[in-house]
């Protein structure tokens, strides 16, 4: 059973081509590391599972109704939003079909304050978004994917900003998680990244490789 | 004065759409100033001159003709900025020019001796009808609710309209209530402080409230308070000293935001100096 497929998908940004015919496969439970040069089309890829994109040709198949959660690579947020670190967690929390006068409930609040504690970021419940350090932040939006309590999971670089101690937290975590939530993420973390994921994709603009993570077979392509 | 408040229709009238005026203020201000909004609501609001205009030519209220041109103003720049890639700010001059020169146009055409603008450029709280005033009870009413109702999804879409969509709310949505939202908030505003004042009343409280609170809610809720005195305050001045009220409330908001940012100071400094030794760690 398949969580994830897709078939002879092509992706242009007006004229520049971003992911040419695209074959893959992600398997329930899978997790799946993709690495590639910049401008690869790794965030492409991803923006593509989410529907942030629609592919120029080519079929994308999601298992339906299955609950997606994102990190993104980089966050085009404004910073200096008046908004506190809680806040932008429990954003996670949120339905998609509006209620009126909606208000989180305790439950959403413990549910939060446990993820938060699990990656160690609970004492910066009240701070601003503005006041984190590049890897606090990177932290907080891991748990606000995470408090969508998804079946997958799409992570961009999210151990780009963070110490070694903080990178192996963060993949024990996700690992841990991987029992019950189809992992997707990039990054250029080769080297911690290979003793955790099952499979890796190489990505430059076509899909070169998709198979078992053997160190040595991916890092003469890269 | 006081005195005066009671006796004279005219007078009460002007202080309910004084309070009506920062209530809208407050909340739409902020969101304003948080999506970088505010040449956008410059630019609804002078299209709304043409509508104006237009509501005299056509022998209707003229504040409902610039409602109209507001809200549709609104939504044709944010959907030809999505349709055509022009850029929004291009789009924002077009339309504050072509709407004022259709405010222009009108007028000249309207039979008759030619009507008094200036309280529409100006503002001029105390000329506001009976049926000017029910008119902003009820957009204040409408902007409230909408804005109190869906807060969490608000402040979600405000702070990160990405996320927002991925978790599947439709943000279209509410990108496109934001902007009628802003055309309703204008149209309360124009008798208050005038169609070249409103940008200033839009931010001012808002900028002033921001010095010292950093929760979205907080900003809205200080905002209010703020635009409530500025406006109350410019309304009495204007009154005694007769002159126009728009300019008055807009001069007093600028002096209490620099007196806000010396005040912030000042208690910044007795921070450092009480914490004194202990900044060195
Ligand atoms: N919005 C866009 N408009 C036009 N071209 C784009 C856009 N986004 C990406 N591209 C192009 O598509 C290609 C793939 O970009 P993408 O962001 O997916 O790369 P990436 O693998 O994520 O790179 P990085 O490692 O730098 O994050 C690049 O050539 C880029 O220039
Ligand atoms: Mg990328």
């Amino acid at each position: 059973m398949y969580d994830l497929e897709l078939k002879n998908v092509n992706v242009y940004y007006d004229k520049v081509c971003a992911l040419k015919n695209i074959n893959l496969q992600v398997k329930k439970s899978e997790f799946l590391g993709i690495i590639g040069p910049n401008g690869g089309g790794k965030t492409t890829l991803l923006k593509l599972i989410l529907g942030m994109i629609k592919p120029s040709s080519g079929i994308v198949n999601i298992n339906e109704n299955i609950t997606i959660g994102y990190v993104p690579q980089t966050s085009n947020f404004n910073k200096h939003f008046p908004i506190k670190v809680l806040d932008v967690i429990l954003m996670g929390r949120l339905d998609k079909s509006l209620k009126l006068f909606h208000k989180y409930t305790k439950e959403d609040v413990e549910k939060v304050g446990k993820i938060m504690e699990r990656l160690g970021i609970l004492e910066l419940r009240d701070r601003q978004v503005g006041e984190l350090s590049g890897g606090q932040l990177q932290k907080v939006l891991i748990a606000r994917a995470l408090a969508v309590e998804p079946k997958m999971l799409l992570l961009d670089e999210p151990t780009a900003n963070i110490d070694v101690q903080s990178k192996t937290e963060i993949f024990e975590i996700l690992k841990k998680l991987n029992e019950q939530v189809t992992i997707i993420l990039v990054t250029h973390d080769i080297g911690i990244m290979s003793s955790y994921v099952d499979t890796i994709a190489f990505l430059n603009q076509k899909l070169y490789y998709h198979g078992a993570a053997k160190t040595d077979g991916v890092v003469n392509l890269d | 004065m006081i005195k005066a408040v009671f006796q004279y229709n005219f007078l009460q009238n002007a202080f309910l759409s004084a309070i009506l005026a920062s209530i809208v203020c407050g909340i739409i201000g902020t969101i304003i100033m948080e999506r970088r909004l505010v040449m956008m609501s410059g630019g609804i609001a002078h299209t709304s001159f043409g509508g104006i205009g237009m509501g005299y030519f056509l022998n209707i209220e003229p504040i409902i003709g610039g409602l109209i041109f507001a809200v549709i103003a609104s939504l044709s720049i944010v959907l030809i900025n999505k349709k055509t890639r022009t850029d929004s700010d291009v789009l924002i001059g077009m339309f504050w020019a072509v709407g004022m020169a259709m405010g222009i146009l009108f007028i000249a055409l309207t039979p008759g001796y030619p009507p008094d603008m200036t309280s529409y450029l100006f503002g001029d709280i105390l000329t506001v009808s009976m049926a000017g005033l029910k008119l902003m009870v009820i957009l204040d009413i409408i902007i409230l609710f909408v804005v109190v109702s869906l807060f969490d999804y608000w402040k979600a879409f405000l702070f990160d309209e990405e996320f927002a969509n991925v978790l599947g709310i439709k943000t279209m949505y509410l990108e496109y209530t934001m902007f009628v939202l802003i055309a309703l908030t204008v149209v309360v505003l124009i008798k208050v402080v005038g169609i070249i004042l409103v940008i200033a009343l839009l931010t001012i409280p808002p900028a002033t409230a921001k010095l010292f609170v950093y929760d979205l809610k907080k900003i809205m809720i200080i905002s209010i308070v703020l635009g409530g005195l500025f406006c109350l305050l410019g309304l009495v001045v204007s009154y005694q000293f007769n002159i126009a009220s728009g300019a008055t409330i807009i001069l007093l908001s600028a002096m209490g935001y620099f007196m806000a940012m010396a005040i912030k100071k000042v208690i910044n400094n007795a921070g450092l100096s009480a914490k004194g030794n202990k900044t060195s760690c």
